[in-house]
C-alpha cells in the first residue's frame, strides 16, 4: 500500500548509502575492471572462483551488451533506498526471501543491507546453509536466524567448523547444539579462544560442574555471549544488593539462567517486591525463580488482588497454600480462574482501582 | 532474614549529577536503598489551647487592627490599610471568646487567668476604651491611638470575681462603648454628649484622658426577674435587649433611632413601645440609625431614619420613624431569620437560606443597581452554592455602615459593598459589586463589622 | 446497528477511526501507552488477512542476466512485484502509519481514564481537548512520610505522627480549599469583577478557566479515611500530576503532619468514565474496535462535549 512505500522513500536518513545500481549493471558499463570490482568474503575464494565469475561475466557481456544500452542510463542513476528495491533484480535476495529471510528488518541496521545486497547466493550463502544444516540446524529456523545475523556469512567456513569441533569437544550433545545455534545464531561469531574464556567464567563465578555448564549453555544459549560488563552488574547485584549466597546463586542460575540479562535496576525492584512485600524468602525464590523473571507490575496485581481475596498465603506449612510460582504462571484468565478461584469480572473491577 | 546489602559501588556516580532528578527506576532502586530510620522527625505543634483565632482587614492607620507592635513603625508609609485577612497575633496568645468593632476601634472579650477579661486597641480620643496610660503611672500620658490590644480595666465592687467579669455581650458605637459582664453588670465608657452612656449629659464635659466608666446594675434596668441577653450600639445610641424580649434605648434620638416616640436625646435607659411592646424580640441590628428588630415568630420591625425608604416605601413616608412599627415591605418573604441593617440598606435573612437586601447602596445586585425599594433575594450561587456543594446555605449576615457580610454553612464569609478602606478583604480598593469570598484559612463564627475595618472571629480547621 | 465480521485488515483500518478510552496503569509514561496501544493495533491487522503483493507492469523492460536458466526471469514471469512482499517492504502496517494523540495526558504515577484519538478521531479529541472538560480524581495520600517530589517513587524527607488528623479536620479543610479555589476562577475566567459580566457570571455559580495555563479545582471531597492513608475526590481543570501532589502536601502540612500522595487516578474525563476503560490485557485490536465503538455511543449521548458555547460548568452527571 501507498504507506509503505511512503516509508521507503522517507528512509533517506536512515539508510545513508544509495545503492547506485546493481551490480550487473556496473559489469555491463565497464566491462574491463570487473575483477577490481567484485567483493567477495575472503581473498582466497577469489582465486578459487575467478576462472568461472570472469567466463560467466563475459559470456553475459556479449549476450547482453545490446540491451544494456537500450536500458538508457537514467535508470541507473535513480538512488535506492532499501533492499526491496531491488528484490525484482537480485537472484540472491530472491533466494533469501523464499527462506523466509525478513529483509526489512536487516536493512534497519546499519551497513547490512549493503552487505546483503553484495551476497552471491550459490558462492557465499549456499555454504553455510549446507554446513548449518549438517550441524542439524532445520531449514525452518534459517530465516530466523539469518534475519538475526546476517554476518555470519563473512566468517571463514573453516573457522566455524573448528568452533564446532570444540564444543564437540567439550561434549556438547547434537542436539545442544542444533539448540545453541538456532537461539543464539550470534554464537559462531565468537572466536573459540573467546568462548573457551567466557565458558570458563561461568564455571569459575558459579562453580558449576561440567554437566552444569552445558545444561546452563543450553538452556539460554545466549547468556554465554551476552555483555561482559552486563553480566558482572548483575552478578553483584545478586549476590550483594539480594544476599544470595554462592550455592543459592548456583542453582538460581541454572534454574533461571534469563535473570541475568534482566538489566540489575529492575531485579532489584522486583526482588525488593518479592522479599519485602510479599515476604518470600529466599529460600522460596530459589525454589520459584520465575518470581523475578515476571515484571513487577505482574507480581504486584496479582499479589495484591490475592491480598484482597484473602488468599496471599505462601507458606506451605499451613492450609490455603499458594504456591509463589502459581502466581506468575499463565495469562491473567488462567490466573484468575485456577489460582484466585475468582472471576475476571472482580479482577477487572480491582484493577480499576490500581 | 538477609536484608539489602547497602553498599553500592557503580552507584556512586550517579549520586553526584542527580540535582535534576528524574525518577526512573534507576532512581528508584536508590529509593530502595534509603535508610528510612535516619529521616528526621518532624513534631509541629497541635496541642493549641486557643481554638479560637482571629483575622482583621482593612483600615490600620486607626490601630483598630492591632497588628503592629511598634508605633514607628506603624507611622510608615504603606501600613495604612490591610489588604487581605491576616491572623492577629493577640489571638495566639489569648483565648478570645467574643468581638466587636466601632468606628476606628476593635474590642475583645478574653478569657485569662490574671483576671482581665476586656481588651481593646484603636482610636481612643473619647476615652472608650477607658482610661490608658503609657509608661510610668506617675506620668499619665493619654494615647489617643492604641496599637495593640490593651486591657480595659472596668472597676469592680466588693466581692465580684473574674468570673463575674467575664463579658457576656458588648458592643461599640461611634466612641463610646457598652459591655454587659456575666453577672449582668453594664458598663458604659466613652462619649456621652447624646446620652449614649446611660447617664445624664453634661455639658462641656472633656472626653479626652477621661477615666470615668459609668456602671449600671441589671435590676436597675428591667427589674429583677429578666436579664439582658444582647446589647446593639448604633452611631450614638445604645439599646439592650433582655431575655423576655424586651428593649431598652438611650441616646441620640434626631432620627427615631431610640424609638421612644419622640426625636429627643436621652441619658436615661427606657423600654421602647410602639408595635413591639407586645412582641418578644429575639435580635436587633444597627449599624447607625436606621434599626431593624425581629420577633420570635420572624416577623421584622423598624424604627429610626427611613430617608432611602428601607423601612417604608410608600411615597408619602416619612423620612424618620420615631415609633417602632411592623415592616409590610418584608411581608412576602417568609419567616425570617436574621437581620441586619446599616447606613442606608436593610437585610434579611429567611428561613430557606435567601438573602434579600433593599434600600440604596450597593446591594449585592451588580453595579447597575443602586436601589431598590422591594426587598430582593441574591442568588445562592453567590454564596458557594453549586453542583459540588448543593447543600450549602447562610447561616447568618451582618453589615457595616458601607458594606455587608454573609457566613454560609461551610463557615464561609462572603462581603460586598464600598471598599474605601480595603475592608471588604479581597485585595483591593475597588468596590464589590456581588457577594465575593473572603480568603480566611478557618471557620468563621463571627464577624464583627466596623466603619472601615472588619474583624472575623474563626475556629481553625485543625 | 448491524455488525458484520471483517477478515480484511485493510477495512478494519478504514474504520479505525475515533476515541478510545484506555486504562492507564501507574508507572508507566502515556508515551509508553501510546506506543504499547499502536504496536498491539498493527499486531492485531497484520495478523489479518494482507493484500497480496502487487503484479508487475507486463512491459517491463529486463534486468536480469538474460538466460533461461536465470530465476530472475521464472520470478518476473510470474507477474509478482517481489518488492512489495512482506518479508521485503516490512510489514503491511507499522506504529507510523496511524495517527494518534492523547485528548489529555497523565502524569506518570496516575492511573485511570485516558483518552486516545486514532487516525480521523484526532479531530474529535482535540475538539474535546478545547472543551477542557472536567476531570474527576481520586486521590490517595499516605500521611506520616512525606518524600522529595510528593509522589511515592522518591527518598523520604521527612516523618510525622497523625494521631490527632480525624476525617471531620480533613473534610473541613477540604470544603475551605474547595471554596477558595471557586474564588480563584474568577480571576482565571478572564472578567473585570467591576463589571455587571462579572455579575452575570458569577450568578450562574461554576466557572471555566479561560486558557489552560492555571489549574482550577472545583471540587474537593473527603470520601474515605483509615489511617493513615485518606482519598480525596478532585474535580478540576488543567491540573497537573505535581499540582495533586503539592496540594496534598500542602493539605498535609494545614493538618500538622505531613503526607504524601500514595495514588493518583483519574475515575472520569467528561462523560468518558472508567467503567469503560480498557484494561492493559484488553489491550488487543478486537478489544480496541470494540472500545471505540462504545466511545461513539458516549460521543452520540452527550453532543455537548464537541462543542462550547458556554462559560458556565455543570458538573458531569455521577
Amino acid at each position: 500500500m501507498l504507506c509503505s512505500w511512503v516509508r521507503n522513500i522517507s528512509k533517506i536518513q536512515k539508510t545513508t548509502k544509495c545503492y547506485q545500481i546493481g551490480e550487473q549493471l556496473r559489469y555491463l558499463r565497464t566491462p574491463n575492471r570487473v575483477h577490481s570490482e567484485v567483493i567477495v568474503p575472503a581473498a582466497e575464494k577469489i582465486t578459487r572462483h575467478e576462472k568461472s565469475t570472469e567466463n560467466r561475466l563475459t559470456e553475459q557481456n556479449q549476450n547482453q551488451r545490446d540491451v544494456a544500452f537500450d536500458f538508457g542510463s537514467r535508470e541507473a542513476h535513480v538512488p535506492t533506498f532499501n533492499l526491496a528495491a531491488h528484490v525484482n533484480n537480485s537472484n540472491t535476495l530472491q533466494q533469501l526471501l523464499s527462506l523466509g529471510v525478513d529483509l526489512h528488518s536487516i536493512e534497519r541496521r546499519k551497513g547490512l543491507g549493503q552487505f546483503v545486497l553484495r551476497l552471491d547466493f550459490e558462492q557465499n550463502v549456499k555454504p553455510y546453509l549446507t554446513f548449518l544444516a549438517d550441524n542439524g540446524v532445520s531449514p525452518d529456523d534459517f530465516g530466523q536466524m539469518i534475519t538475526k545475523n546476517p554476518l555470519l556469512f563473512k566468517e571463514d567456513l573453516d573457522d566455524l567448523q573448528t568452533r564446532v569441533t570444540y564444543l564437540k569437544s567439550k561434549r556438547f550433545s547434537n542436539e545442544a547444539l542444533q539448540r545453541i545455534f538456532t537461539k543464539n545464531p550470534y554464537w559462531l561469531m565468537f572466536s573459540t579462544r573467546r568462548v573457551d574464556r567466557r565458558l570458563g567464567y561461568f564455571q569459575k563465578e558459579f562453580h558449576l560442574s561440567g554437566h552444569d555448564l552445558r545444561l546452563l549453555a543450553t538452556k539460554e544459549p545466549r547468556l554465554i555471549t551476552y555483555k561482559m560488563e552486563h553480566l558482572r552488574k548483575s552478578v553483584f547485584t545478586l549476590r550483594e544488593e539480594m544476599g544470595f549466597s554462592a550455592k543459592e546463586l548456583q542453582s538460581l542460575i541454572v534454574r533461571k539462567p534469563r535473570l541475568m540479562m534482566i538489566p540489575p535496576d529492575e531485579l532489584v525492584e522486583r526482588f525488593s517486591y518479592v522479599h519485602n512485600d510479599m515476604g518470600i524468602s529466599h529460600a522460596q525464590i530459589i525454589q520459584c525463580p520465575e518470581l523475578l523473571a515476571s515484571r513487577e507490575f505482574r507480581l504486584r496485581e496479582r499479589h495484591e488482588f490475592l491480598k484482597l481475596l484473602g488468599r496471599a498465603q505462601y507458606d506451605c506449612q499451613k492450609d490455603l497454600y499458594i504456591s509463589p510460582s502459581e502466581i506468575v504462571q499463565g495469562n491473567n484468565f488462567y490466573f484468575v480462574r485456577n489460582v484466585a478461584k475468582s472471576d475476571l469480572q472482580t479482577f477487572d473491577l480491582f484493577l480499576k482501582t490500581r | 532474614m538477609k536484608m539489602l546489602i547497602l553498599k553500592m559501588l557503580h552507584g556512586v556516580k550517579t549520586a553526584s549529577v542527580r540535582l535534576s532528578r528524574q525518577y526512573t527506576s534507576k532512581a528508584k532502586r536508590s529509593v530502595l536503598l534509603q535508610d528510612q530510620k535516619k529521616v528526621k522527625n518532624y513534631e509541629p505543634k497541635t496541642s493549641d489551647a486557643h481554638t479560637n483565632r482571629v483575622y482583621v482587614w482593612g483600615f490600620q492607620e486607626t490601630g483598630a487592627l492591632g497588628l503592629q507592635t511598634n508605633v514607628k513603625k506603624a507611622k510608615e508609609r504603606y501600613t495604612e490599610m490591610v489588604h487581605h485577612p491576616t491572623r492577629l497575633q493577640f489571638s495566639n496568645n489569648n483565648e478570645i471568646t467574643d468581638v466587636t468593632a466601632g468606628y476606628g476601634f476593635t474590642v475583645y472579650a478574653v478569657k485569662r487567668s490574671d483576671g482581665q477579661t476586656l481588651f481593646g486597641s484603636g482610636l481612643n480620643t473619647d476615652s472608650q476604651l477607658g482610661f490608658q496610660v503609657k509608661g510610668n503611672k506617675k506620668d499619665p500620658a493619654n494615647l489617643d491611638v492604641i496599637i495593640y490590644p490593651t486591657a480595659i480595666q472596668l472597676p469592680r465592687e466588693q466581692g465580684e470575681t473574674d468570673e463575674d467579669m467575664q463579658v457576656r455581650c458588648m458592643s461599640a458605637g461611634r466612641a463610646h462603648l457598652v459591655v454587659v459582664t456575666q453577672n449582668g453588670t453594664v458598663f458604659t465608657m466613652g462619649h456621652n454628649a447624646y446620652g449614649q452612656c446611660g447617664r445624664s449629659i453634661i455639658e462641656d464635659e472633656v472626653y479626652t484622658g477621661s477615666s470615668l466608666i459609668h456602671r449600671i446594675a441589671q435590676t436597675d434596668i428591667c427589674g429583677a426577674e429578666d436579664e439582658i441577653v444582647a446589647v446593639e450600639c448604633g452611631q450614638d445610641h445604645t439599646m439592650l435587649l433582655t431575655k423576655l424580649g424586651r428593649v431598652y434605648s438611650c441616646g441620640w434620638g434626631a432620627d427615631g433611632q431610640t424609638g421612644q416616640g419622640n426625636y429627643y436625646s436621652a441619658g436615661q435607659l427606657t423600654l421602647v413601645g410602639g408595635d413591639i411592646e407586645k412582641e418578644r424580640i429575639v435580635r436587633i441590628a444597627c449599624a447607625s440609625d436606621c434599626v431593624l428588630a425581629l420577633n420570635e415568630h420572624g416577623d421584622v420591625f423598624g424604627w429610626g431614619n427611613s430617608e432611602y425608604g428601607q423601612l417604608d416605601d410608600s411615597p408619602d413616608a416619612a423620612p424618620q420613624i420615631c415609633t417602632p412599627r411592623a415592616l409590610q415591605l418584608t411581608k412576602g418573604i417568609g419567616k425570617v431569620k436574621d437581620v441586619a441593617a446599616g447606613g442606608s440598606f436593610c437585610m434579611a435573612l429567611n428561613d430557606q437560606g435567601l438573602v434579600y437586601t433593599w434600600g440604596y447602596g450597593i446591594l449585592g445586585f451588580g453595579p447597575f443597581v443602586e436601589q431598590t425599594s422591594k426587598p430582593q433575594h441574591l442568588l445562592p450561587p453567590l454564596f458557594g452554592r453549586n453542583d459540588f456543594s448543593n447543600a450549602t446555605t447562610v447561616v447568618s449576615i451582618g453589615c457595616g455602615v458601607f458594606h455587608m457580610g454573609a457566613i454560609n454553612s461551610d463557615g464561609d464569609l462572603f462581603m460586598w459593598g464600598k471598599n474605601r478602606f480595603g475592608h471588604l478583604g479581597v485585595g483591593h480598593k475597588k468596590d464589590q459589586f456581588f457577594p465575593f469570598k473572603a480568603a480566611i484559612n478557618g471557620k468563621v463564627l463571627k464577624v464583627a463589622y466596623g466603619v472601615d475595618h472588619t474583624i472575623a472571629l474563626c475556629r481553625p480547621h485543625l | 446497528m448491524a455488525l458484520t465480521k471483517v477478515y480484511d485488515a485493510a477495512t478494519v483500518f478504514k474504520h479505525l477511526n475515533g476515541i478510545i478510552n484506555v486504562y492507564k496503569p501507574a508507572g508507566i509514561k502515556v508515551k509508553h501507552v501510546r506506543n504499547a496501544i499502536l504496536s498491539n493495533i498493527c499486531k492485531g491487522l497484520n495478523e489479518l488477512e494482507q493484500r497480496e503483493p502487487r503484479r508487475l507492469p507486463k512491459s517491463r523492460l529486463l534486468l536480469g542476466t538474460g538466460t533461461a536458466a536465470d530465476t530472475v526471469l521464472h520470478k518476473i514471469a510470474k507477474d509478482t512485484d517481489l518488492s512489495d512482499h512482506i518479508l521485503a517492504a516490512g510489514p503491511r502496517y507499522m506504529p507510523d502509519d496511524i495517527r494518534c494523540a492523547a485528548v489529555a495526558s497523565l502524569g506518570r504515577h496516575t492511573s485511570g481514564v485516558l483518552l486516545l484519538g486514532l487516525n480521523n478521531g484526532l479531530k474529535q479529541s482535540s475538539l474535546i481537548q478545547r472543551n477542557r472538560p472536567v476531570r474527576v480524581y481520586h486521590v490517595t495520600a499516605r500521611m506520616g512520610t512525606a518524600t522529595e517530589n510528593h509522589l511515592p517513587d522518591s527518598h523520604v524527607t521527612v516523618r510525622a505522627n497523625n494521631r490527632h488528623v480525624t476525617a471531620e479536620r480533613i473534610s473541613g479543610l477540604a470544603s475551605s480549599m474547595q471554596a477558595s479555589h471557586q474564588r480563584k476562577m474568577y480571576e482565571l475566567c478572564g472578567v473585570d469583577l467591576q463589571t455587571q459580566a462579572a455579575y452575570e457570571l458569577a450568578c450562574k455559580g461554576l466557572l471555566r478557566p479561560a486558557d489552560n495555563s492555571q489549574p482550577v479545582v472545583y471540587g474537593i471531597k473527603l470520601i474515605h479515611f483509615e489511617r493513615p492513608h485518606f482519598t480525596l475526590e478532585l474535580h478540576t481543570i488543567n491540573e497537573s500530576e505535581q499540582y495533586m501532589a503539592a496540594l496534598v502536601h500542602d493539605m498535609a502540612i494545614e493538618l500538622r503532619t505531613v503526607a504524601h500522595c500514595s495514588q493518583l487516578r483519574c475515575i472520569r474525563h467528561a462523560h468518558f468514565d472508567v467503567t469503560d476503560s480498557l484494561l492493559r490485557h484488553g489491550w488487543h485490536l478486537p478489544g480496541i474496535v470494540r472500545n471505540m465503538r462504545q466511545q461513539r455511543d458516549v460521543l452520540e449521548a452527550h453532543p455537548q462535549l464537541l462543542e462550547q458555547q458556554r462559560v458556565d460548568l455543570h458538573a458531569a452527571p455521577q
